[in-house]
């Protein structure tokens, strides 16, 4: 098993804390604050413009997270400390991807049932009595993902202390000479 | 599993966490987005909501963070491990006192900011650009929080990176290994 480059740690925590800090930001600042703007094509405007460039920096987090844990040796190195919190995190960053994913399409759509994302909403995860009804589903259903990966990716920064906290084991004789 | 430095630890990262990505949300997305605002006195209102309520989850998020750092790091010098790593440890020191400084005054000329216009509605023609518009002092405010956030992300991140490397490093000492075995 190899142990992690400084590199490859350092680049899935930076990943890791865009994604997150980010979202959270994004869920529970811009998300409400749409709602002080009168127009409600403007809100929709500027939420989809914001999510979208928001986008463009965390789909290369989300990779250095996802790349540095299963490629770089992160993983590795946290199935010597902790095994069963090694693959909790496997399940987290895996769900937290998805919830990404879906949530950048689901933003996606919203944004193309109208010209320029003007699509009126009341907030950033509630549509309003204009908006269309394929566009008012999307919100609902990004109104999951969304909280889903904030949730998932709240817990994995947990996990990943926990497993930080906790001393290598290397096993066997070998892996114990390799290890030092 | 040692409770109370582990559950340091996990505030320590999750602040950080927070304080790093909301930041680059803020200034990467939302920032250039406000020109899609047709109203600049409307831009500055959504400026002004939306950083003023990410900033109480930046200020506890830091707060948090340094507060879990500080307490171990004075029994934990990092000469445990080597010289470098002592360095390591006041580089971060250093680095936590510069973004408690910059995080803080952002705040405050934030705060100003804001108050240049009822409900926070300054003119302005991006989150990093006044409008022609946009009155001097205003116009100096933005400026000033904007150049002192910039210098906030690279701390931030700067601190996450270093913790990275700490952690590594204390992983491979059996002295430091020894030592934490008496931490709480």
């Amino acid at each position: 098993m190899g142990k992690p480059s400084r590199a490859a740690k350092v680049a899935h925590y930076l990943g890791l804390s865009t994604w997150f800090g980010g979202t959270l930001f994004g869920q529970v600042s811009l998300n409400p604050a749409v709602s002080s703007i009168g127009d409600e094509e403007e809100r929709g405007r500027v939420l989809n413009e914001a999510w979208a460039r928001f986008q463009a920096a965390n789909l290369p987090a989300m990779l250095s997270t996802l790349l540095g844990w299963r490629l770089g040796g992160v993983r590795d190195d946290s199935e010597l400390r902790a095994q069963g919190l090694t693959r909790a995190k496997d399940i987290l960053l895996g769900g937290a991807a998805f919830n990404t994913m879906a949530s950048a399409l689901l933003g996606a759509s919203t944004a193309a049932s109208s010209r320029d994302g003007a699509t009126p909403v009341r907030s950033g995860t509630k549509p309003s009595p204009r908006t269309p009804p394929e566009a008012s589903l999307a919100l609902r259903l990004l109104r999951f993902t969304g909280d889903g990966s904030l949730v998932l990716l709240a817990a994995t920064v947990v996990v990943s202390a926990l497993i930080e906290a906790v001393e290598p084991k290397p096993r066997g004789f070998l892996s114990r000479l390799l290890w030092d | 599993m040692r409770t109370l430095s582990t559950a340091a630890w996990v505030s320590h990262n999750l602040g950080l966490a927070a304080c790093f990505g909301g930041l680059l949300f803020g200034k990467t997305a939302l920032n250039p987005s406000l020109s899609a605002i047709d109203s600049q006195a409307d831009r500055g209102k959504v400026l002004n909501t939306t950083w003023n309520r990410y900033n109480v989850i930046n200020v506890a998020s830091f707060a948090t963070a340094a507060a879990a750092w500080f307490p171990g790091r004075l029994g934990l010098s990092g000469k445990e491990i080597d010289r470098q790593t002592r360095n390591l440890v006041l580089a971060k020191d250093v680095l936590f006192g510069v973004g408690a400084l910059t995080g803080l005054a952002s705040v405050i000329q934030g705060r100003a900011l804001a108050g240049q216009a009822p409900e926070g509605a300054v003119p302005i023609e991006s989150g990093t650009t006044p409008a022609a518009t946009t009155p001097e002092k205003a116009a100096s405010l933005l400026r000033s929080v904007n150049q002192l956030g910039n210098l906030n992300i690279l701390v931030t991140g700067g601190i996450v990176g270093m913790t990275t490397i700490l952690s590594m490093k204390a992983t491979k000492s059996a002295r430091f290994g020894a030592v934490s075995r008496l931490l709480p």
